[in-house]
């Protein structure tokens, strides 16, 4: 069934598609927590970094649309319908990873009823929405040749489409414009976030000169893959005139790029040999200078294939620049990195396959090469729904195969992803340590200064041990609280099954511990054969966990001084400052100052 | 004074606080909040439960966090629906029925306030709204009530300005010299006095005394005019090329052994 | 030993149960979209729906029909359905680790009764493979995967029977690991070999239903006679 590299490329694709499907699932499920790496130190994060790039290598449809029919320059008319198709793709894949993003992506229509000037997003939704309209305008018409699509209206349609292209081609170049530069001007408002060697009040300027090159040049490298995979014969001039536009744009988004840097003198300080300088120093040496140096020699100019490789060189560049600006370099708390989870790396990956499958499916369906005919394929399974010996046929062995694929792909994707119960797993672990001194206890197990001086003396004088000390490790009578509360916030296992399998030697001896069935409900006390594990009022039962340090601390305090607050009748004894003295300057003009 | 009502605000004497937590609990109480599902850890600073926290700073002293509920405020000016307003009395609110979940108010923030709530398949921003509900019917916000220490004064904001500095001039050895939050980022209705320095607070940096939004309005204000040129210039190049074909076409009908330009 | 029992409980059986359940469903999507087209080809395309249910339940619930057939192997056959049924589905042990990993889980019956029936279950397989090894048209008919799946039924019977029994001679753990392997290569297996008619049962009766309409390959055939030898081009 898969016979030959395309076909395996395909099924490739179909991969990732449904490993994605599966992690979309999750998504919507359990919510952005769980299956994201963001959080409140990173609200934005790969998936904002990766529409960032979808727009940027949308750019050729707009240029491309303005070469051929307001410059009319004729000679790019051939690939003016493919680079739309890629804006329509890329703008698709916007909206897509868009709707994965929101929080509530069903409120997105809320931008259309709420009108708010004052915002950049609002800017951009409204941009977004019209353009890709402009967009399924501009490519209407290669859908609507097909024959599929012989009937009379849509013919009317079709012929309107094509009077009032010039239209369509200008409110496009007008939306793409706005749009394009209002991506870069999103992070305007987050100057403390941006790392200043990305941070420019030109941003905008930058992002839409730089999408112009990144768009041309990515239409360069589709146009010598399409060669590849459709083998049909890409023209050497028409690359050589897209590889100058995108050399042109790029040194002009070069020169503003770096001459603003220099120009407010953040430059020099900014380069100090950190990793983001050095990004950033890659960012401008292999994807600008690099390629603009290879494009300006002729030896370069005169084969696809370095052609193509300095225009990888390029859309590399400027993809580093949108992720590294949205996602790599923006400041977050250094205790709180920014690591995309395995379900947003699916999705992630499963926009641009599922792009891709789609402008396959256009490729072999749809005139969008130039001199190509529609090919019958989807035609003739349309018009002649009763397939024929059906077990043989081509699409019921696609069926099945992808079927197959798409079990093992959403089986091995429900493994990978997180189950809702490891969600508290995120918090840090933190040890606790013990207390210092005996008479007077200093409880402060994370260090933190925010100690407790404990009277353990006194308290021991009133108080039996096993009042606190509930449950002791074997052969001890008190021991310390870290000793099993032995993570700050988190609980903790205490029981080791495995070790008393082993030494109780194995399957002889689940009876030992276990009446009738084998789980946690039937097993004995731990004193019952640890004599000297003393076992106060607090645990009565089988234990697996202790609670956390702060918990299990609250707990066997609190309920003590408020039961003891009640029957004596003193309020002092039950409030935080009991136990948590911090020495302040004395409160003072305390009656005025409520007055107001 | 916004729309005829005084802008009202918040003082907090950082040096008056002990960190003893009041605050938080009776906003947890007030707001009617969860408990963070953390399995029993205590969460330091704000979260989607925790609309104020105690922080503590770097040198010693413990830091009300909350929204600062800023004058012209960053979340207000970039939110696309309207989800994040400003009432009347200044107070910056949210409105969950507008929402999409852009998250571009967390982004903008330039103290990291708003909090999220990750773990909710329908997710809301949430933030500290100065107790609207008690402001209403004349009772003070919650923590302002609950402190034991009088760490919160709660007031027209030019009045409590006023007594922010009488604290300043009449005990210079206790307080530095700056009310935080009377320049921030244009202003804000939290107003601090401190022995401390507060710039812990700000993510990364604190903000210059240029209101955020300032920052965008430069180049939205530019956005009309570049949409009409844009169009315009388009136009216009449609229209002369156009002109300018028909006449070369025209003139190779004519004699059509001439494909030289003309001069 | 521990780590591998945790793998095989935890994540391994958790991607064991995605591909089984997630293969059943399209196994059956797959049939029912081919009794389709098959259905829409066919000359006489009202079916008696009524009468194939019927027929899928007698041969569900066989008892009418034991005595028609050689009675022996048909009660061991049902015997040892019942059997794989109830231990797999309604054990403590089996339950406890569904909670576990999926928070989902069901009554259990007492593990007296199940134990009764791992001896029953056993007897009815080992019988089992034993007729198609002594019948000679049974050993004609069966290739190497019938009794491939009656033996690794069979072990996963055995290794858990002594698992729950103290004082037997070899290791609770080598039992364990055993059993939970095995025990996820049956479930892998069985939506890609004849065990998937755990779920295509109803479709066996609706199938045969559709099937003696048609003549083999008709389609094809038609096509073939219409529009000579190329075919296709209708």
């Amino acid at each position: 069934m898969i016979s030959n590299w395309r076909e395996w490329t395909k099924t490739i694709l179909w991969g990732v598609v449904l490993a994605g499907g599966a992690a979309a699932v999750m998504r919507f499920a359990f919510g952005l927590g769980v299956t994201t790496g963001l959080d409140d130190a990173t609200p934005w994060g790969l998936w904002i970094a990766l529409k960032l790039g979808f727009v940027a290598l949308s750019g050729g449809g707009f240029t491309l649309a303005a070469l051929v029919y307001v410059f009319r320059l004729e000679s790019y008319r051939p690939l003016v319908r493919r680079a739309i198709l890629l804006a329509l793709l890329g703008y698709g894949s916007f909206i897509v990873s868009l709707i994965f993003d929101l929080g509530l992506p069903w409120h997105i229509y809320m931008p259309i009823l709420h009108w708010q000037h004052h915002s950049v997003m609002f800017e951009i939704a409204w941009c977004v929405v019209l353009y890709f309209s402009v967009l399924v305008l501009e490519f209407s018409p290669v859908v609507l040749e097909h024959p599929f699509f012989q009937n009379a209206v849509l013919q009317k349609a079709l012929h309107l489409l094509h009077k009032t292209t010039p239209v369509w081609v200008i409110a496009g170049i007008v939306l793409s414009t706005l749009h394009q530069s209002s991506l870069g001007a999103l992070f305007l408002m987050a100057p403390h976030r941006v790392h200043p060697l990305w941070y420019s009040a030109w941003i905008p300027v930058q992002f839409f000169i730089s999408a112009i090159s990144a768009g041309v040049m990515f239409l360069l490298l589709e146009v010598y893959l399409a060669e590849r995979w459709f083998n049909n014969e890409a023209r050497l001039d028409l690359m050589q005139k897209l590889a100058q536009i995108g050399k042109f744009t790029l040194g002009l988004y070069l020169i503003m790029r770096v001459g603003d840097l220099l120009w407010r003198g953040v430059l020099p300080s900014a380069l100090d040999g950190s990793w983001q300088s050095v990004l950033f120093a890659a960012e401008i040496l292999l994807g600008g200078v690099l390629p603009i140096v290879l494009l300006s020699l002729p030896a370069i100019r005169q084969h696809k294939e370095t052609l193509i490789t300095s225009a990888a060189l390029v859309v590399g560049g400027v993809l580093s620049q949108r992720m590294a600006l949205s996602m790599f370099t923006l400041w977050r708390p250094a205790e709180q990195p920014y690591t995309p989870a395995l379900a947003e790396v699916l999705i992630a990956f499963a926009i641009p396959a599922a792009a891709a499958l789609l402008y396959l499916f256009a490729m072999e369906n749809l005139a969008v090469r130039e001199g190509s005919t529609q090919a019958p394929r989807i035609h003739e399974a349309l018009s002649h729904p009763q397939w024929g010996a059906y077990q043989d046929h081509s699409l019921w062995g696609v069926i099945t195969q992808r079927s197959l694929l798409a079990v093992f792909v959403v089986a091995l994707a429900v493994v990978l992803l997180p189950n809702q119960n490891n969600a508290m797993a995120t918090l840090p672990k933190q040890p606790v340590q013990a207390g210092r001194g005996w008479e007077k206890l200093i409880l402060d197990g994370n260090r933190a200064s925010y100690q407790v001086n404990f009277a353990h003396a006194e308290h021991q004088e009133r108080l039996d041990c096993q009042v606190c000390h509930h449950l002791n490790i074997p052969q001890d009578d008190a021991s310390g609280c870290w000793q099993c509360h032995s993570d700050f916030s988190q609980p903790t296992t205490i029981f080791e099954h495995g070790l008393h399998q082993r030494t109780l030697q194995g399957n002889a001896s689940c009876e030992n511990c276990h009446a009738g069935a084998h789980n946690r409900h039937t097993a004995i006390d731990c004193q019952e054969c640890h004599a000297s594990t003393e076992q106060g009022e607090r645990v009565s039962t089988f234990t697996l966990e202790a609670p956390g340090y702060v918990q299990a601390m609250h707990g066997v305090c609190l309920e003590c001084h408020q039961r003891e607050s009640q029957a004596r009748g003193r309020a002092d004894l039950a409030v935080c400052s009991t136990c948590h003295f911090i020495p302040q300057p004395a409160p003072e003009g305390q009656a005025r100052l409520n007055q107001e | 004074m916004i729309g005829g009502v005084k802008q009202v605000g918040l003082l907090i004497d950082v040096t008056r606080c002990n960190g003893c937590n009041q605050c938080v609990e009776a906003c947890t109480t007030e707001n009617r909040l969860k408990k963070d599902d953390t399995g029993g850890a205590v969460i330091k600073g704000l979260s989607g439960q925790r609309f104020s926290a105690i922080a503590l700073s770097p040198e010693g002293g413990f830091v009300r966090q909350m929204c600062r509920h800023c004058l012209q405020a960053a979340c207000v000016s970039v939110c696309p629906v309207g989800a994040m307003y400003r009432s009347p009395e200044g107070v910056v609110l949210y409105d969950a029925q507008k929402c999409m979940g852009c998250r571009y108010c967390m982004m903008a923030c330039p103290y990291g306030i708003p909090r999220y709530e990750w773990d909710a398949a329908a997710p809301l921003v949430r933030k500290c709204g100065l107790c609207t509900q008690r402001l209403q019917s004349g009772q003070l916000p919650a923590c302002v009530e609950a402190c034991p220490n009088q760490v919160m004064v709660f007031g027209e904001r030019e009045a409590l300005l006023e007594e922010a500095h009488n604290r300043l001039a009449s005990q210079p050895d206790r307080y530095l010299p700056v009310v935080t939050g009377e320049h921030d980022a244009g202003g804000s209705a939290v107003l601090y006095i401190s022995h401390v320095s507060l710039d812990f607070l700000s993510l990364n940096r604190p903000p210059g005394a240029q209101p955020l939004p300032e920052l965008s309005h430069n180049w939205l204000g530019k956005v009309p005019g570049l949409a009409l040129t844009t169009g315009s210039l388009m136009t216009g190049l449609f229209w002369v090329i156009g002109r300018r074909m028909q006449f070369e076409e025209a003139r190779l009908r004519k004699n059509p052994q001439d494909s030289g330009r003309p001069e | 030993m521990d780590l591998w029992l945790a793998l095989a409980k935890g994540v391994f059986l958790r991607f064991v149960l995605a591909v089984t359940i997630l293969g059943l469903l399209r196994h059956v999507a797959l049939s029912l979209a081919a009794l389709w087209v098959a259905i829409r080809r066919a000359p006489a395309q009202s079916l008696d729906l009524r009468q194939i249910f019927g027929e899928t339940l007698a041969w569900l619930f066989p008892i009418r029909r034991l005595h028609r057939n050689r009675f022996g192997y048909s009660l061991a056959s049902f015997l040892f359905h019942v059997g794989v049924l109830f231990t797999s589905l309604f054990l403590v042990n089996h339950i406890d680790i569904l909670r576990d990993q999926f928070g989902i889980g069901w009554y259990a019956i007492p593990k007296g009764i199940l134990d009764l029936l791992a001896v029953v279950t056993i007897i009815a397989g080992s019988s089992l493979l034993l007729f198609r090894i002594y019948a000679s048209s049974s050993r004609q008919l069966s290739q190497l995967s019938d009794y491939g799946l009656l033996v690794l039924i069979l072990g996963i019977f055995w290794s858990g029977f002594l698992a729950g029994r103290p004082g037997n001679p070899i290791p609770y753990a080598w039992l364990m690991l055993f059993h939970t392997l095995s025990g996820a290569a049956l479930l892998l297996v069985i939506p890609y070999s004849k065990i998937a008619h755990c779920v295509l049962f109803p479709l066996i009766r609706l199938g045969s239903a559709v099937g003696w309409r048609l003549a083999p390959l008709a389609g094809g055939k038609v096509v073939q006679r219409l529009h000579g030898p190329e075919g296709r081009q209708i």
